[in-house]
């Protein structure tokens, strides 16, 4: 039984008469500690896919399931747990809390959590030990993305989803993003699924899914990954 | 746990006190107006009982029309429960002081007990338990010999009365002689009697018009040595550590008021055994010198046997003054009870408008929220908290502020009316918490509303910025003439308005509200000087009014008609006038004391008092098919044209006796003072079985105080005549009793004002940070500043127009609300909202509207197109 498994899944939008499939059944597996990446067009569906992965978002049809578990049969209550204990995720534009300073907005992800990493450590991780009193607003683009994924980190989760994480930051900021993703699952074993509409990211990943008007279009498995400070795009 | 999300929490209060300010502003005002005005009432009565506890105000009034002596007194000191008994004696005079008449009450005062008390202002501290009624000097010394007297500190006189005029007796009900044994007093000193606690109704008498125009204490010598005590006063062991106008009050004074009324009929037998006694020692004195008087003189003993001897055991709801105090109070309650929900209305709205406005822009910090993990009800509780802050510090600093405020006013505004020295504004606890209860938990309530929705949200549904409401189609587009006529900004303006529906809402309703209580302070104002300006300008075209003796002969009035009419302009009008109680037909609980007026002339008396219905003008006319009854009589028997009532005389204590003689209403008239039954002579005379006496006479005489007083003096010389008023002399008292009322409408217009910055200021900010991308876009577009002005405060002036024309609907419900409940006994307060008034309270609702508009030209014109622009998705 694979870590995570999508069997077949929909996600439609009904608007009036006019019915969008933003997944239209997508099927695939992960094994645990691979580093993922979802790559597709743009409306290709795969920020639906993630969304429905992280428990953001229910699916019309299909199964999902993570470690066993059957998340589309998850109740409200169920999908909040499951995205407090089981999930870090990493949005495009970091969605930090303004009014919290760096290490706050680690705080408020690891404090509610049952086995989470000390949030000075994890800061430290990510380089921004001497950061870590500042405000979002005073932080760089790359800056805040790092205390996004540190938060990720923080809570300790299974599984680390990331939506486009460099989609806001230049080619070098988000090189050593890439880099740092890739360490984090290298060295702790995590599972890290990665989406992006960037061609170039499928280098560094264990396995790669082709994403197309909402369906699988092929899964590729990569031997040798690519460090991801190699990569050129 | 969780002490960064604690954290996010405090720090959104600080970051966006706009928002928190107007929250915390609504509920002020909703739980200040529900606390102070529900305290109001209970503040008057603790007043009250303060006051009468200090000055040792007697709970029961003992009074017999063979007065008492101290035989009576001792057997009511015996009565169980009795704890002081102060025996006093009591009668009325017509007197004359600086050339005027009035008709005053006379009591005795136990100058001793005076001189040995001691008072700070507002309590009076003696020794002695039986001196009740304390008297507090304001200015002058107690009286040293038996010809001075004290007279009433807050009467309204008709010219300025200092120490040592002179107060000079006219008349009484029986000869001066008998009653008193001086005939002049001067004036020592103005004191403050708790007796009377309402300066401008004194109470009434047989005498005169029928009203006392104030009350004068004399030392027991100014009395006839051998007139009896008229009344016995008590107070009531315990009575007093009770709450005055409570029902443990009144239960404690009915148990012994109970006790004395039974022993009443003891009380009639011992003073008809004293006056036999009396008239028999007379009887055996006289016997020696004539013998042939002795048989009348031996029937009068008999006679006596048969007398009408009563004894009346009142407390304090018969005292005019603390009655109608007690009942003004009961008005404010009643006020308090439905005014303040308007204000609790507005907050609600306010309070779902902002909090709905607050989690729009945290929409994606709640996506994050729920992305982290966090549970619906965590995330809830951070607008709650905030909520709940707000609310809950502008409820406490608002009952504070209110409570204490709004009583004081209220009694000061009262004190014109109300002589009460004390002015008590404890903050009842429990009002206290239900007033913020109320108020925090409507806003908490109001904000769970504007939550819910977004908290189901699913968290990448709210990771996209909302999509913006929909453009549709609006109701108003159908007219097709119309909207083709429009120009495209007020194409975009009417879609604006219509499309956000609860904005719209609540901006229309908080409008409205301020519109309706300047309109409901502005038509009190209407309602209440209608009242002199109606009567005294529509209805009556008389001003002056002499009264004759009942005896006088017609010789005498023939007199007095020529005197008249020499000395005034126009006609003149007999009438027989008598004090009556009516009833409705086959009702007795419900009575009311008239004046019964019989114009010898009944079809001309028109002229003199206009007879017309208020609604329609339409005239009425005074023939023998019944009687005309004003108004408020009507409305208080319940009774229209065409129904029956019964006219009851009245006796010595003012209840009624006798048979009721029943009469039909012919109609209801136009009328604002006092009550009044008009009645034809030739229905006068089929009713009561014989024929009116005329003994009163209407007339005009000219402005000018020589004029008036050469007409007074040549008047009050002739025989048989016994008083000269004038209306003026009403109309002034009138005038300064109405006073109090302007203050009320400061208040109601200082709150509106309030109401409709709060709501306006708000609604503005909302619109603004709302479409801060639209506003953005317009400056990228090329369009001026003012412009960019005029198409949101289009919205803004189109709102207060709309909201205030709804408000001039609700303000004549609220009028006529506040009108009906707070309207005083002794008259009826105007019916109509003058046009004047409409206009004020429109065009200063949208001067309101105005400043806040021109108070917000900062924020947009620091809309940042750059930063305003940046895009997220």
């Amino acid at each position: 039984m694979a870590f995570v498994e999508f069997k077949d899944v929909r996600k439609i939008y009904t608007m009036g008469e006019v019915k969008v499939a933003a997944v239209d059944g997508m099927s695939f597996e992960i094994e645990r500690g691979e580093l993922v990446v979802v790559v597709g067009p743009s409306g290709s569906g795969k920020t639906t896919l993630l969304n429905m992965m992280g428990g953001m978002d229910s699916c019309t049809s299909g199964t999902i399931a993570l470690d066993g578990a059957r998340v589309d049969q998850f109740s409200e209550k169920q999908l909040t747990d499951y995205r407090r204990y089981d999930i870090g995720f990493v949005f495009q534009f970091y969605n930090l809390v303004q009014n919290l300073t760096a290490l706050e907005n680690v705080e408020l992800a690891s404090q509610i959590c049952r086995d989470p990493l000390p949030p000075a450590d994890v800061l430290a991780q990510v380089g921004l030990a001497h950061r870590m009193d500042n405000f979002p607003a005073q932080l760089s683009g790359g800056e805040q993305q790092r205390v996004a994924i540190a938060r990720a980190i923080a809570k300790n989760p299974k599984l680390l989803l990331c939506d486009e994480p460099t989609g806001a930051l230049d080619y070098k900021t988000g090189k050593a993003i890439l880099k740092l993703l890739q360490d984090t699952c290298r060295e702790t074993g995590r599972t890290v699924v990665l989406i992006t509409h960037n061609s170039a990211f499928t280098a560094i990943a264990d396995r790669v899914i082709h994403v197309k008007e909402g369906k699988v279009e092929r899964t590729e498995m990569n031997a040798h990954p690519q460090a991801a400070e190699t990569v050129e795009w | 746990m969780a002490a960064a999300f604690n954290k996010d929490l405090l720090r959104s209060i600080t970051k966006s006190w706009g928002r928190f300010l107007a929250i915390a502003i609504i509920a002020a005002l909703g739980a200040g107006f529900y606390a102070g005005l529900r305290m109001t009432g209970p503040d008057m009565r603790l007043a009250g009982d303060e006051y009468y506890d200090g000055t040792n105000l007697s709970d029961v009034r003992v009074v017999s029309t063979l007065g008492l002596t101290d035989a009576e007194v001792e057997q009511i000191r015996d009565v169980q429960g009795v704890e002081g008994v102060m025996p006093a004696y009591e009668a009325d005079a017509i007197s004359e002081l600086d050339g005027v008449q009035y008709t005053i009450r006379y009591h005795s005062l136990d100058v001793n007990a005076a001189r040995a008390s001691t008072t700070d202002g507002a309590n009076v501290e003696s020794s002695d338990a039986d001196y009740m009624n304390r008297l507090i000097l304001e200015s002058g010394s107690w009286p040293e010999n038996a010809d001075e007297c004290l007279l009433s500190a807050d009467a309204v006189w008709q010219s300025d009365v200092h120490i040592g005029d002179k107060v000079h007796l006219v008349e009484g009900t029986q000869s001066l002689d008998d009653t008193f044994a001086e005939k002049e007093f001067t004036v020592c000193g103005f004191v403050r009697s708790s007796y009377y606690t309402c300066s401008t109704n004194t109470g009434s008498t047989q005498l005169g018009s029928g009203s006392l125009s104030t009350f004068i204490y004399v030392p027991n010598d100014a009395f006839a040595g051998d007139y009896p005590y008229t009344e016995a006063f008590v107070t009531v062991a315990g009575a007093h550590d009770e709450a005055w106008g409570s029902d443990a009050y009144q239960e404690k004074v009915d148990e012994v008021a109970g006790r004395i009324d039974a022993i009443a009929g003891d009380l009639k037998a011992s003073r008809i055994a004293g006056l036999q006694a009396t008239a028999q020692a007379e009887l055996d004195d006289a016997r020696a010198q004539f013998e042939s008087e002795k048989a009348d003189a031996q029937a009068e003993i008999d006679d006596i046997a048969t007398m009408d001897a009563d004894v009346y055991v009142l407390d304090l709801t018969k005292n005019v003054g603390a009655e109608s105090f007690r009942s003004d109070a009961g008005r404010i309650d009643q006020i308090a009870q439905v005014f303040p929900l308007f204000f609790f209305l507005v907050a609600a709205l306010v309070s779902l408008t902002t909090m709905t406005r607050m989690v729009d822009e945290e929409r994606v910090l709640i996506g994050t929220f729920k992305a982290l993990g966090y549970s619906n009800g965590r995330i809830a509780s951070k607008f709650l908290v905030y909520a709940a802050v707000a609310s809950g510090v502008g409820s406490v600093v608002g009952i504070v502020l209110l409570s204490q405020f709004l009583p004081w006013f209220i009694m000061h505004a009262y004190s014109i009316i109300y002589a009460v020295p004390c002015c008590p504004t404890p903050i009842d606890p429990g009002m206290f918490a239900l007033s913020a209860g109320l108020s925090v938990g409507i806003t908490v309530a109001a904000t769970l509303f504007a939550a819910m929705a977004t908290l189901r949200e699913k968290p990448a549904a709210l990771m996209l910025p909302r999509a913006p409401k929909a453009g549709k189609r609006i109701l108003l587009e159908r007219i097709r003439p119309l909207w083709s006529r429009m120009s495209f900004s007020w194409k975009v303006t009417a879609r604006n308005l219509f499309r956000y529906k609860r904005r719209f809402f609540m901006a229309v309703v908080g409008i409205a509200g301020c519109t309706g209580l300047l309109l409901t302070g502005l038509g009190l104002q209407n309602a209440i000087n209608d009242i002199i300006d109606k009567q005294y300008g529509e209805l009556y075209h008389y001003n002056a009014i002499v009264r004759m003796d009942a005896d006088a002969t017609d010789a005498q009035k023939a007199d007095v008609a020529d005197r008249v009419q020499s000395d005034s302009q126009g006609p003149k009008a007999w009438i027989a006038t008598d004090n009556k109680i009516v009833r409705t037909a086959g009702n007795n609980d419900v009575e009311q004391r008239v004046e019964l007026e019989v114009p010898q002339d009944a079809a001309n008396f028109g002229e003199f008092n206009t007879l017309r219905t208020r609604v329609g003008h339409e005239p009425l006319a005074l023939d023998d098919s019944g009687v005309l009854i004003s108004e408020k009589l009507a409305t208080k028997l319940g009774v229209k044209a065409g129904d029956s009532i019964e006219i009851c005389d009245e006796d010595a204590i003012g209840n009624a006796s006798g048979e009721g003689r029943q009469v039909r209403v012919a109609g209801v008239m136009e009328h604002y003072v006092a009550q009044y039954v008009l009645m034809s002579p030739g229905l006068y005379e089929q009713v009561m079985g014989e024929a009116p006496n005329y003994a009163t006479l209407f007339a005009n005489v000219a402005e000018g105080d020589d004029v008036r007083a050469t007409f007074s003096d040549d008047l009050l010389a002739t025989d048989g005549v016994k008083t000269v008023t004038y209306n003026d002399e009403t109309i002034g008292s009138y005038r300064s009793m109405l006073k109090s009322v302007d203050s009320v409408v400061v208040v109601l217009v200082v709150a509106a004002a309030l109401l409709a910055f709060v709501v306006l200021y708000n609604l503005t900010n909302i619109n603004i940070t709302e479409r801060v991308r639209e506003i953005a876009t317009l400056k990228v577009l090329g369009f001026t500043p003012h412009e960019v002005n005029a198409y949101i405060y289009r919205e803004t002036m189109l709102l207060a127009l709309i909201g205030a024309l709804v408000g001039l609907a609700l303000g004549v419900a609220m009028e006529g609300f506040v009108v009906v409940t707070a309207e005083v006994d002794q008259v009826m307060f105007g019916r109509e909202i003058h046009l004047l008034s409409f206009v004020i309270a429109f065009v200063l609702t949208m001067v309101f509207a105005v400043v806040v508009t021109v108070a917000m030209r900062g924020k947009l014109r620091h809309v940042d197109m750059v930063e305003s622009l940046k895009s997220v998705e």
